[in-house]
């Protein structure tokens, strides 16, 4: 329990549509659309970085499915999944959510930025600039401990990944039956 | 040989892509596919990240200086498409580039941001996840409110609850017409609950699931609150940033 968080406070009760031990889905507490939901991991987290890899896989996971069923359930065109991390990028509770916008075509949301190129010069300096903050960020390179960098390197994942095989592939439920409208082939059609 | 090309590709736009399934409309899009090509190194793009399922390039045309997509090399048009372990893999992937966004380039936040399907904004047949630097007043992503009356949300939550029900696995005996598709999805939930989260005793004490020794990943967000701040000089801390609220 977290002081100060509505979340962990449960101010928003009379949204809440699902909640077991790990996640809390409810309406989303300012909706951007109608049919908006938002995912909060049930321990208190603020952004995407403090939230631990076996929660983060599994809100990511119910992330997907839920855009699935509001595709589904809503018949809705799209679904935006955005996560807002830090204040700067519009969040507003303390509390790390996943949100689900569902979308028509004519809801007149504009999430779009101005499709400007960037020139070779920005991109080269500024591929420049992250890929040595890697190499610093990398835990195996960094001799004094000072920085700390909790995700882990990228050979561990392929490894990790390795074992956890296991676990079972899913294909999405793409249902042509019943005559019924197929909600992601009409999205597909669209793209151009 | 130019005019070749442009026939073969006015050719296919005119396939009649109604009857197509996914597999014949994914092989199609393939082809074309820019980022698959990208990844298969025949377009040259700013390569930050790469391993055997996911590559992270810089955007060209970029929300903001340092604008990385990550997507999976295998080409998949939305994200329910993509198995689940690759998608719990991409989202790692974000968290690390977002990770590596807020201590490397100046901002005190990211964006990530997913479009599934064109009314959603997506501009590309192949699914990818933006994550982006953000500084105050950049008036990027800005969400609008939409007032949503009792009535409707009421109606949501009578319309969801079954499913989401179904969907974390506890049946419902307002089930509805039991949906195979999400029953099936329903299984792997459970596999993941009994592989994943070994415990469950942390839910009950919050303040000490950071520091439980039994999760996978070693946590060291403790580590550096404890440190005094005399390190900081470039480095960003991440808790400043979560700390923003002022809570």
């Amino acid at each position: 329990m977290t002081v100060n968080c509505e979340i962990c406070e449960n101010k928003y009760q009379e949204k809440i549509l699902f909640e077991n031990e790990k996640v809390i889905v409810m309406l989303a507490v300012t909706p951007a659309t109608s049919g908006h939901i938002q995912i909060f991991p049930k321990n208190h987290y603020t952004i995407i970085e403090q939230v631990p890899q076996d929660e983060l896989d599994y809100l990511s996971l119910v992330a997907n499915k839920l855009s699935i069923l509001l595709f589904e359930l809503l018949k809705v065109h799209g679904t935006n999944i955005i996560i807002q991390n830090g204040v700067p990028a519009g969040q507003t509770l303390s509390h790390f959510s996943i949100n689900i916008i569902p979308r028509r075509t004519d809801d007149g949301l504009k999430l779009d930025w101005d499709m400007k190129q960037a020139t070779p010069e920005s991109l080269e300096s500024i591929h420049r600039i992250i890929n040595e903050g890697m190499t610093l960020l990398d835990p195996a390179k960094s001799q004094d401990g000072n920085i700390t960098f909790d995700a882990p390197k990228t050979t561990e994942i392929i490894k990790a990944d390795g074992q956890e095989q296991a676990f079972e592939k899913i294909t999405p439920s793409i249902s042509n039956k019943n005559g019924k409208t197929n909600y992601y082939l009409k999205s597909l059609e669209r793209i151009p | 040989m130019i005019m070749a090309d442009e026939v073969d590709s006015g050719s296919e736009n005119t396939v009649d892509t109604s009857n197509m399934s996914v597999e014949e409309m994914n092989a199609l899009q393939k082809q074309n596919c820019i980022f698959c090509k990208i990844a298969q190194k025949q377009i040259p793009a700013k390569i930050l990240h790469e391993d055997d399922k996911v590559i992270c390039i810089l955007d060209i045309n970029p929300a903001s200086e340092g604008h990385i997509l990550v997507y999976p090399k295998e080409h998949y048009m939305i994200l329910p498409h993509i198995p689940e372990e690759t998608l719990v893999h991409m989202f790692r992937i974000v968290k690390l580039m977002s990770n590596t966004l807020l201590k490397t380039v100046q901002c005190k936040g990211t964006s990530i941001f997913v479009a599934n399907g064109t009314a959603a904004g997506q501009k590309a047949p192949h699914v990818l996840i933006h994550v982006f630097p953000r500084r105050e007043g950049d008036g990027l992503l800005e969400l609008p409110k939409y007032e949503l009356t009792e009535d409707q949300s009421l109606n949501f939550k009578k319309m969801m609850t079954p499913y989401l029900n179904q969907i974390f696995g506890k049946r419902n005996i307002n089930a509805g017409d039991g949906r195979d598709s999400i029953n099936t999805q329903e299984k792997s939930h459970t596999t993941i609950k009994e592989d994943r989260i070994p415990s469950e005793s942390h839910t009950t004490k919050r303040e000490d699931a950071p520091k439980k020794s039994d999760v996978p990943t070693p946590k060291k967000k403790d580590e550096t609150k404890d440190k005094p701040s005399g390190k900081k000089g470039n480095n960003v801390d991440l808790d400043d940033i979560a700390k923003l609220f002022g809570a």
